[in-house]
């Protein structure tokens, strides 16, 4: 355990000579020096670990399913009822989309908090949104397939809004559907659609890495009082306490995959599709009910749309919003506020998605709004100012 | 200790689970209320004649029924009508709905299903019912003027296993098949899932002894 000594046995030994960058990259990956990172930033191992399994039990639900209008539902029940262990395969599936989004979402939220958009981290950062954006298209895209009542009114109001946009919505959507609405063409292109993009997105986070792995992790501890500067190898200790994590996070994944399936599958989605029935109230799934909430709260169509794109657009610019030399919002008094209220808008406007749109809800909805783009738009960039301004000149920080 | 008594508490409640099935159970009997008196109307098309193997262990008798209904093990157990016009009209212009998934989504779930099956009464004074209506106060529809007419009468049926068949006990026999359609894995799904849960809390442990191990270490 104490010796890397691998690279002496016969088998690879044999492949290390045939491919001479195993060798360092093996060394690369288990001596990563880590700063004394904190539990949050097991998140992005557990992503992974779901990531794989959404892959697996995706091919294997491939096999079985057909994109059809007239059989897609019926081909789910298949999967459901018949194929062996297709209950299994299928629940891994669909339990897994919550789990990677609740990761993904404590993820970005861990890069928030801490800074971690910054300098020199925006390339991860910025690969992490375009995972986010794809990630938000893959879950919408799946969950056309099964071609219940929610899947069907659900993609009709997320295309009625795509086709707001001036002059290139309604081409899109055409081109989308294959010109004649929601139908079968339409099904076999969200199939493809859903299907290409999970491997594009494996592309994607395999860069991710690359570009963590450029510039290393961010330390937690650096704007503290005591900063801890030391390191340690990733392997074993950091390996030892993803392990951890992502059990922890298997368990999670298992209770509501095994115990609470309810949780997880909405009854009217057992219900197949029907055009000429329109459910009495259309729900999106909780990962997207923030961006659905933003759609309604705005009463223009295009306004909505506008808003709720701009709502991610604006986090791609924070590495240049916000230059400030500090990271750590828990020693940042103005963000430690601004980002709590941002938590807490976010999950505002997800209950606010999951709601039928009272005046409650949208007027909740609209501060959730304003909360949002005022501390990214607003709060962050002033507060970063003083606090380069204090940097430059330490005495007027110890006046104030 | 206690994780071992939690470990073999999971797996005595998944297993029980299992097994109930194979006995002469509420399943079974609903299944056959279902062969004889709900399948005359309604269809459950999601489900094939085969799945039934599961709780009825006679593929002859199975096949022999999907035989009766111009079908075979694999098909569908469609709707006996040919099209929603003729279910509409020979049902009082209510089609009866598609039973595999009905537990889940009716509102109000097995409770209403089997307080439903056994709730008709005569209708109160001043209440005059249409043709193929039927006064049910716990009915969802047409405020109680129901359109099923009562499917269900003490003693129309002599179960195999000896159990009495009144309305009362052949309701919840029909309720628990239903329940049964609707996820028919359940059973499975809470064995399987108790030895994973088992297993990653064995797993958890050993991760975490493991850790603690490593970073007592001092890195060099
Ligand atoms: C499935 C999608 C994703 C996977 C598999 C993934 C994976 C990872 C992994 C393994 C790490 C290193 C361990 C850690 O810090 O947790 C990491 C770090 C990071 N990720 Fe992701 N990530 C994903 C999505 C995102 C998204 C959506 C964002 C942000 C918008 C993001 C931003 C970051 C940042 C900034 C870091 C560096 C954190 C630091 O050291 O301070 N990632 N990611």
């Amino acid at each position: 355990m104490t010796q890397p000594s691998s690279s002496n046995t016969n088998a690879t030994g044999w492949l290390t000579r045939r491919l001479p960058f195993l060798a360092p990259l093996h060394r690369h990956m288990t001596q990563f020096p880590m700063p004394p990172v904190n539990g949050w930033w097991g998140l992005g191992a557990c992503l992974i670990v779901a990531l794989c399994l959404m892959g697996l039990s995706g091919l294997f639900l491939a096999l079985n399913y057909t994109p059809d209008s007239q059989q897609a539902f019926s081909a789910i029940e298949e999967i459901q009822r018949r194929v062996p262990s297709g209950w299994l395969i299928r629940s891994i599936h669909t339990t897994g989309a919550t789990m990677l989004f609740a990761a993904l979402y404590l993820h970005v939220g861990r890069g928030l908090w801490y800074g971690s958009y910054k300098a020199p981290r925006e390339l991860v950062w910025l690969s992490g949104l375009v995972l986010l954006l794809l990630f938000m298209i893959t879950a919408f895209a799946g969950y056309v397939l099964p071609w219940g009542q929610m899947s069907y009114w659900g993609a009709t109001v997320i295309t009625h809004a795509v086709e707001a946009i001036p002059a290139i919505g309604k081409p899109l959507i055409n081109v989308l559907l294959g010109g004649e609405g929601l139908g079968t063409i339409a099904l076999h292109r969200f199939f493809v659609l859903h299907f290409a993009l999970g491997f594009i997105v494996l592309a994607i986070v395999g860069l991710h890495v690359v570009f963590l792995h450029g510039v290393g992790s961010s330390n937690p501890t650096a704007d503290s009082p005591q900063p801890v500067t030391q390191t340690r190898p990733f392997s074993p200790y950091y390996i030892s306490k993803d392990g951890v994590l992502v059990c922890v996070f298997l368990l999670i994944y298992a209770g509501l995959l095994f115990f609470l399936p309810d949780w997880i599958e909405k009854t009217s989605n057992i219900i197949p599709a029907n055009p000429l029935k329109t459910p009495s109230d259309i729900t999106p799934e909780w990962y997207l009910a923030p961006f659905y909430a933003m759609l309604r709260a705005v009463p223009s169509r295009l306004g909505g749309l506008i808003v709720a794109a701009f709502s991610v657009l604006v986090l791609f610019a924070l590495p240049w919003l916000d230059r400030s030399p500090r990271h750590n919002a828990t020693y940042r008094p103005t963000i430690r506020l601004g980002m709590t209220l941002v938590f807490i808008a976010f999950i505002t406007l997800g209950a606010a998605g999951v709601h039928s749109p009272t005046t409650l809800w949208l007027w909740l909805s609209r501060v959730g709004l304003i909360v949002w783009f005022g501390v990214f738009l607003i709060l962050l960039p002033l507060t970063a100012q003083r606090e380069r301004r204090l940097a430059r000149s330490p005495q007027e920080g110890s006046q104030s | 200790m206690k994780r071992l008594a939690l470990l073999s508490a999971l797996l005595i409640t998944g297993l029980s689970d299992v097994t109930s099935a194979h006995a002469d159970t509420a399943e079974q009997r609903g299944l056959f209320v279902f062969q004889h008196v709900c399948s005359s109307c309604h269809g459950m098309s999601q489900a094939h004649y085969g799945d039934m193997a599961a709780l009825n262990p006679s593929l002859p008798a199975l096949e022999e029924w999907s035989k009766q209904r111009h079908a075979d093990l694999n098909s569908p157990i469609a709707s006996p009508y040919p099209n929603e016009a003729v279910g509409k009209a020979a049902n009082g212009g209510d089609f009866p709905p598609d039973l595999s998934h009905i537990a889940r989504t009716i509102k109000g779930g097995p409770s209403y299903i089997e307080t439903m099956l056994h709730s008709y009464t005569a209708p109160p004074p001043g209440v005059v019912l249409a043709p193929h209506t039927y006064y049910n106060p716990v009915a969802l529809t047409h405020h109680h003027r129901f359109k099923m007419r009562p499917p269900l009468q003490d003693h129309m049926l002599s179960y195999p296993d000896g159990t009495e068949a009144t309305t009362a006990q052949m309701a919840h026999d029909v309720t628990a098949f239903l329940v049964w359609s609707d996820d028919a894995h359940k059973a499975s799904r809470t064995l399987i899932g108790s030895c994973v849960i088992a297993y990653l809390l064995i797993m958890l442990g050993l991760i975490l002894w493991f850790k603690r191990l490593i970073w007592q270490r001092k890195p060099h």
